[in-house]
């Protein structure tokens, strides 16, 4: 294993990578293949491998675990976001109020249901939707809210849901990120009309590709799961005009067996998430320039740990880009962290101070079960170097035209 | 046999359990197992993976086409195909389709316009469409059966005429030719299917193809959120579309062995042929000259006057027999469509593929037979 001692051992001035096999920011959480393929023999046996009973059972047991009276568990988080946009806005052209800092997919997906997203800044601390801009950013044709619960916070879910109410408009929560984790002690889930999570592999619960919606509405719940099949005949002229409008977005069983039994090993993914994110905030902790990102509330509150977010501070002589990019260089298939911000992706000029600081700022490290905890000591050590020799190593970027 | 000897009259059933005309196709267990096996040691489970990349590829070669683009499912790939057309208007669409097609284009901003269909081929005729195609911005065909939706190229005139693409749903027709022409060639695009009822079981699952290579990328780009592969044109919405790796190995595990379904397919197509043959008012939906199809629907096709049973009749005493057919009636348009209605409405699926071998065929077969001679006495003995 390479260690660090000078530039030249960086691989961005063409030492050999630190990882040969790239590092990734996904959990890639794996079950036993033999219970994998044990729960899947089941479907094939029953000759069903849509609307099943793994479904059925994987429904009810993160109805369970989020507390909340449904679960419908859909193809992919993105369909189950587009499904309930399409149910508020009952096909009405409109704005949904969204966060600027958060998944570029989000104002797709609200295109796909007519609407127009309405970008929102954030809070500095929880990067969730400040409830004082979401209160200055409705308007006459503003249909819904979307909040998004981030990894590190749910945000304010209580000023978000007030707003809401004040207005007479749903809100409902991305929260991709936020499995495990709880608001006020009670698990995300029951929080707004809807809430919505990822079976993605690359996310805490793998379900090779797949999302599920958490609701405690009765109604809304008989409307997803009509609507995730398709209703056979809308019954009107005009399809746009049927409510729900409905596509195929069911789970299959070969997803829905995988997330099964990945579930049973949940508690002790989060726990490894823990150590690594720990080890992280060791390797973190003295270096000027460089913070780790807090999971906040963490003493009174449930945190998964599925994502390290490396902070670089502006007295660091090297910028975002440039940390990121000896990062990548040395093997770790990292990103920046919602960064360009949804704002700038448009032609409209808004400001969002907030956002726009933040969407500068963030590197995300790789994690999840791929990274060990040496691996981690090794980053640690790229980072020390690139901390400690800032200026060095810009004014040789400069050089080179990087 | 004798009128006492059909369930509907008493008899015990003539399948203890039922035969399901939409039974999926399932692949052998090793397989499957081998291949999950395989994604498990990969590691490698969704994102286009090596097994979507591979199936990608398997499926243009045996579609003869150049452009396979995978997705979620058949509803995914229309959905995708409408938004990347970008053409919000009014789209021409059979009213005998696949129930989803009207709401997958209205996701696009495209409204539906239906227009009747031929009762004999339950397809779109030129004639038909181009009294209904004056202000449409695009021409959605469904080869119904496997039947080639435009055998004469004159929908394919039609639509060059008026400057609007043509595109397939081809749910149907995996597999089928015209003329030694695979059906995926026809018009800009066709979507595919590959739900567990279909030819090609992928758990759900579906596919663009296309020989537009700059078509294809637009709906590559369009269906995820990684790299973009339109440089310079942005499309207007992407969304998650993917197929996992799971599902591109089970449709994988299906295709290699597709030629030999299709030929089982075709045997049992000349079993319930012969079994059929004579029965007045009662024929097999069959391919024209020149077509080859892959016979995964046994249609039967009822000629009720000359029967003297009403269709859902048949379908009432064959369910007796534990013969669980199924019909299309759902895939008619809501509205004055004659055509489709006769069509559908004179139309049942029997139970067909795994499971049903020629002991099924004939004595299904003698059922229908024994029907058909005795239709008035049923009648009579219904109404009293």
């Amino acid at each position: 294993m390479k260690r660090l001692s000078s530039l030249d051992d960086l691989a961005i001035f063409g030492a050999r990578r630190l990882f040969a096999t790239p590092r990734p920011i996904g959990q890639l959480d794996v079950p036993d293949p033999d219970t994998y393929l044990a729960l899947l023999r089941t479907a094939f046996e029953a000759r069903c491998l849509t609307g099943g009973d793994i479904v059925r059972t994987l429904e009810a047991r993160l109805a369970e675990r989020h507390r909340t009276r449904h679960c419908v568990a859909v193809a992919n988080a993105g369909l189950g976001l587009m499904m309930l946009m399409r149910i508020f806005s009952r096909g009405r052209a409109g704005e949904i109020i969204m966060p600027g800092f958060t998944f570029r997919g989000l104002p797709h997906f609200a295109r796909w249901a007519g609407l127009t997203p309405r970008y929102c800044d954030v809070r500095p601390d929880t990067h969730g939707l400040d409830p004082g801009e979401v209160e200055a950013s409705v308007g006459p044709t503003t249909v819904a809210i979307l909040a998004v619960c981030n990894a590190n916070s749910p945000g304010d879910i209580d000023g978000l849901c007030a707003v809401a109410a004040a207005h007479g408009l749903p809100i409902f929560f991305d929260s991709v990120y936020g499995l495990a984790a709880t608001y006020r002690g009670r698990p995300l889930g029951g929080y707004g009309q809807a809430e919505v999570f990822s079976l993605h592999a690359t996310k805490l619960l793998n379900g090779f590709e797949g999302g599920y919606i958490t609701t405690d509405d009765d109604g809304l719940a008989e409307t997803l799961r009509r609507q995730r099949q398709f209703p056979p005949r809308a019954g009107c002229a005009d399809p746009a005009d049927a409510h729900p409008l409905g596509l195929n977005a069911m789970l299959n069983e070969m997803h829905g067996a995988m997330a099964l039994c990945c579930l049973d090993g949940l508690g002790a993914v989060i726990e490894r998430n823990r150590t690594r994110y720990r080890a992280y905030e060791r390797v973190c902790a003295p270096l000027p320039g460089l913070d780790l990102l807090p999971y906040l509330d963490e003493g009174c509150e449930a945190r998964n740990y599925c994502m390290a977010i490396l902070s670089v501070d502006n007295s660091l002589p090297l910028s975002r880009d440039q940390v990121l990019g000896a990062l990548r260089a040395e093997g770790c298939a990292i990103n920046s962290y919602y960064s360009p911000p949804l704002h700038r992706t448009g032609s409209a000029s808004l400001s969002l101070p907030v956002t726009d600081e933040l969407a500068a700022r963030f590197v995300q490290l790789p994690v999840g079960e791929r990274v060990s905890l040496e691996d981690i000591a090794r980053i640690g050590e790229v980072l020390s170097l690139l901390a400690a020799r800032g200026e060095e190593i810009a004014a040789r970027l400069d050089e080179a035209g990087q | 046999m004798k009128l006492e000897d059909l369930a509907l009259f008493g008899a015990s059933p003539a399948f203890r359990s039922p035969l399901r005309a939409t039974a999926p196709t399932m692949p052998e267990w090793r397989k499957v197992e081998a291949t999950f096996r395989a994604i498990f040691a990969r590691g490698y489970f969704a994102n286009h993976g090596p097994a979507v990349t591979a199936f990608e590829r398997e499926f243009a070669d045996f579609l003869e086409i150049d452009h396979v683009v995978a997705v979620t499912n058949e509803t995914i790939a229309l959905m995708v195909l409408a938004r990347a057309l970008d053409r919000p208007g009014e789209t021409l669409v059979p009213a005998f389709a696949p129930p989803a097609t009207g709401q997958a284009l209205a996701w696009a901003s495209m409204k539906p316009r239906v227009c009747d269909v031929s009762p004999g081929s339950g397809c779109l005729t030129t004639d038909l469409a181009a009294r209904a195609a004056d202000r449409t911005v695009a021409i959605l065909g469904f080869h119904a059966w496997g039947r080639q939706c435009d055998p004469d190229g004159r929908l394919q005139d039609l639509s060059d005429r008026l400057g609007v693409p043509l595109i397939f749903d081809a749910s149907d027709a995996l597999g089928c030719k015209d003329r030694g022409r695979s059906l995926a060639q026809f018009g800009l695009a066709a979507i595919f299917s590959f739900h567990e009822t279909g030819q090609l079981n992928g758990g759900e699952g579906g596919c663009i193809v296309t020989r537009d290579g700059a078509l294809a990328a637009q709906l590559r780009t369009l269906r995820n959120f990684h790299g973009q592969e339109t440089p310079g044109r942005e499309v207007s919405a992407r969304l998650n579309g993917k197929m996992s790796e799971a599902q591109a190995a089970l449709a994988s595990i299906g295709l290699q062995d597709m030629t030999g379904a299709i030929g089982a397919n075709q045997t049992r197509h000349a079993a319930w042929q012969s079994g059929l043959s004579g029965i007045p008012g009662l024929s097999l939906e069959t391919p024209g000259a020149g077509e080859t199809r892959n016979h995964h629907h046994a249609a039967l096709v009822v000629d009720e006057t000359v029967l003297g049973l009403p269709t859902r009749l048949l379908k009432h005493l064959l369910a007796a027999e534990n013969v669980q057919c199924a019909d299309r009636a759902s895939w008619v348009a809501d509205g004055d469509f004659p055509g489709a209605r006769t069509h559908a409405g004179s139309r049942l699926m029997l139970p067909n593929g795994q499971g049903i071998g020629m002991n099924e065929v004939s004595r299904i077969s003698d059922i229908l037979r024994l029907a058909a001679s005795h239709a008035g006495e049923i009648m009579a003995r219904l109404d009293a």
